[in-house]
């Protein structure tokens, strides 16, 4: 499958590579091609295990695109193919980086003091939330962030996006600008929205399991968990239109 | 839709997904809803494939156990992995809810009490 837009197309990397799968990523791979793409994403992210076809796959794709003279980035790479390509001395052949998350998304990926930084933009929609969720997952993968740890995190990031969704008054097209930036042993996560204002610090987090049992609850536990999942969390409203939402986390 | 498997006339079981989070959790309430209609009194939720678990999907449960306690029944979890207990510990709901290892001890459990 790919996706057209904007000059830029994805192509997924089968993790079984018969000799169907093979002939279908370079028909794809061919198609988009023809097109003249500014950029080709080669996605990596069902890639746990490479194998040397893979490798001998991404650089026949990578000869490809140099041929028709469109840049080749491979998206989404995990940490097995990543020491593959390490250990074979092909790392620095390939361009490897972070996925775009949808159309009129910008993730960029940035220098800070003390590691890389994660910037994203993602639609206010169940979709564009989930499709975020991955790439920060990716993103701690890559970092090298404790699994508990990382998927608190990354739970942490979806109540946190889904109650701006449903508090903000946001529509499905709208906005949410997220950066995450590591900084010695901790992890900031940051939130802005142009929403109604939703202070999530408001909440009380004396959340009582015998009670919630007792009156059937549903509602309100997704802040209890956001505050106790993180060491530090801050509200600001800025301006008129700007919610700013930052939660810090130790990472060590 | 989640599987569903019927034990005994007063047990089910309902078999979980690889999440439960917004997209789902109306289903889920929705199939705990149902059974209890239909009688079953202890309804076990196989959690093995369970890898996500947010609070709408803690909520999916906790907004309809008071139901089946209420009618001398439980909701039972079972197969819940590491993580999934770590994060109904964060809302200190482990010694709340009836947790076991896997699906033969739940059965065990439900078994028993319905004796």
């Amino acid at each position: 499958m790919h996706i057209d837009t904007n000059r830029w197309y994805k192509i997924l990397v089968p993790v079984d590579l018969d000799e169907g799968a093979i002939e279908g990523f370079f028909g794809e791979l061919e198609v988009v091609l023809e097109e003249r793409p500014d950029e080709v994403l080669i996605d990596c992210s069902h890639l746990d295990h490479a194998t040397s076809g893979h490798i001998n796959l991404l650089w026949e794709a990578q000869t490809k695109c140099d041929g028709a003279g469109a840049a080749m980035r491979l998206v989404s790479v995990r940490y097995g193919l990543e020491r593959v390509l390490r250990v074979l001395d092909l790392y620095d052949l390939f361009t490897i980086g972070y996925d775009r998350v949808e159309v009129g998304t910008q993730p960029r990926q940035g220098s800070t003091e003390s590691g890389i930084s994660l910037e994203l933009e993602f639609k206010a929609s169940m979709a564009g939330i989930n499709d975020a969720l991955s790439r920060f997952h990716d993103f701690l993968v890559r970092l090298g962030v404790p699994g508990t740890t990382a998927f608190d995190l990354e739970i942490v990031f979806y109540e946190v996006a889904t109650n701006i969704r449903r508090h903000s008054g946001l529509s499905e097209t709208d906005l949410i600008a997220f950066t995450a930036t590591p900084e010695n042993d901790k992890i900031s996560l940051r939130f802005a929205d142009s929403g109604e204002p939703f202070d999530p610090t408001s909440a009380s987090i004396d959340f009582d399991p015998r009670k919630a049992i007792r009156s059937k609850q549903t509602n309100g536990i997704g802040l209890t968990m956001i505050q106790r999942l993180v060491d530090g969390i801050r509200y600001r409203r800025v301006g008129e239109r700007l919610n700013v939402v930052t939660l810090t986390k130790c990472v060590r | 839709m989640f599987k569903t498997e019927k034990i005994s006339e007063t047990t089910i079981v309902i078999y979980t997904s690889k999440s439960l989070d917004n997209s789902n959790a109306h289903e889920m309430t929705a199939a705990l809803s149902e059974a209890q209609e239909a009688g079953y009194r202890y309804i076990i939720i196989d959690m093995r494939e369970l890898e996500f678990l947010s609070s709408a999907g803690v909520g999916s449960i906790l907004g309809v156990l008071g139901r089946s306690r209420e009618d001398g029944g439980d909701i039972i979890l079972c197969n819940v992995r590491d993580r999934i207990l770590h994060i109904l510990g964060v809302l200190d709901l482990c010694d709340f809810l009836t947790i076991k290892q896997d699906e033969s001890a739940a059965r065990e459990f439900c078994l028993a009490k319905d004796v």
